[in-house]
């Protein structure tokens, strides 16, 4: 029997991206761009540094297990998170931002549903696996380190001219 | 049925449930939101709605097992479920048809899809009264 290969890099590029733009376009009716790729050989590169600003962070964070296993995190400056609940919700910032909440929820459910399609293109290709609950985090100068055995990519994404950044730790089953 | 009808919206997501609710807003229609599993079963039983909006990836317990336990029991067993979800996998998509919907929208919601669904769904319930 033939094993099933995992999906080239520019593959998975290529789900990210769309997944992040069909979100964005979607429920905000908004572009998001993607500007860049970083792979884990990439020296220094952390979401942290390269949102390049000691702002607090909001970072929603959500898993896929089965076939294939992975951890996405989306990070974003605060008053980025602010600006997606407001436009998302029909808010205005001010008020999203006096109830964190509110922000909670929205940056939960935008990574659930990019994530989820993410993952939803990942199962086209062969590998079954579902998504997990998501999780906000929100605090200063966080990142996130992988196991040895995890690959991981960086996707850097522009919102309204400010970044949004994407961090895929992947791993096949079994590998 | 009666003249309004009753929709229980399950989805662990206020933004979700309020994007479904704002959908449904020009329809007579009285909506109860449930925010897990447990509370879907609830309303359920409290409520007897005319159809269910159900997320997949829910807590206590997730959809799927909602959906089985509604149609393990004789009085909601015929009950329509519209599935809402990110969730789009193979497996999942043939649990869920096999235990029985009515409709499997996949997140980001094409809402006036859903609409368009749940006003189906519902003149096809009143022509059968």
């Amino acid at each position: 029997m033939q094993e099933a290969s995992f999906p080239k890099i520019e593959v998975v590029e290529g789900l990210m991206v769309n997944a992040m733009k069909n979100v964005f376009g979607t429920m905000l009716s908004k572009n998001i761009e993607f500007k860049a790729r970083y792979g884990r050989d990439k020296a220094g590169l952390k979401p942290f540094y390269s949102l390049g600003s000691k702002d607090p962070l909001v970072v929603g964070s959500i898993g896929f297990v089965g076939e294939a296993n992975g951890m996405v995190y989306i990070y974003m400056h605060q008053d980025v998170a602010f600006s997606v609940a407001a436009c998302m919700t029909g808010m205005g910032e001010a008020e999203v931002a006096g109830e964190f909440e509110i922000t909670k929820d929205v940056i939960g459910e935008v990574a659930n549903m990019a994530i989820g399609t993410f993952k939803n293109g990942i199962c086209d290709l062969g590998f079954n696996c579902r998504v997990t609950l998501p999780t906000v985090l929100r605090g200063s100068q966080m990142e996130v380190d992988s196991v040895q055995s995890a690959t991981r990519e960086t996707f850097h994404f522009e919102f309204e001219g400010k970044p949004v950044i994407m961090d895929l730790f992947i791993q096949e089953n079994g590998e | 049925m009666p003249d309004r009808a009753t929709i229980v919206i399950g989805d662990d997501s206020a933004l979700a449930r309020s994007i479904i609710a704002m959908a449904l807003d020009d329809l007579d229609v009285y909506l109860v939101e449930a925010v897990n599993g447990n509370s879907v079963i609830r309303a359920i039983n409290e409520n007897k709605p005319e159809l269910v909006i159900l997320d997949i990836c829910m807590p206590f317990p997730d959809g799927i097992t909602v959906l089985r336990k509604i149609r393990s029991d004789p009085e909601f067993c015929r009950l329509p479920v519209i599935i809402c979800s990110v969730e789009n996998g193979i497996v999942e998509r043939a649990e869920v048809e096999m235990l029985g919907v009515s409709g499997y929208l996949v997140k980001p919601l094409d809402i006036k899809l859903l609409r368009e669904m749940v006003v189906l769904l519902l003149d096809g319930l009143k022509k059968k009264r």
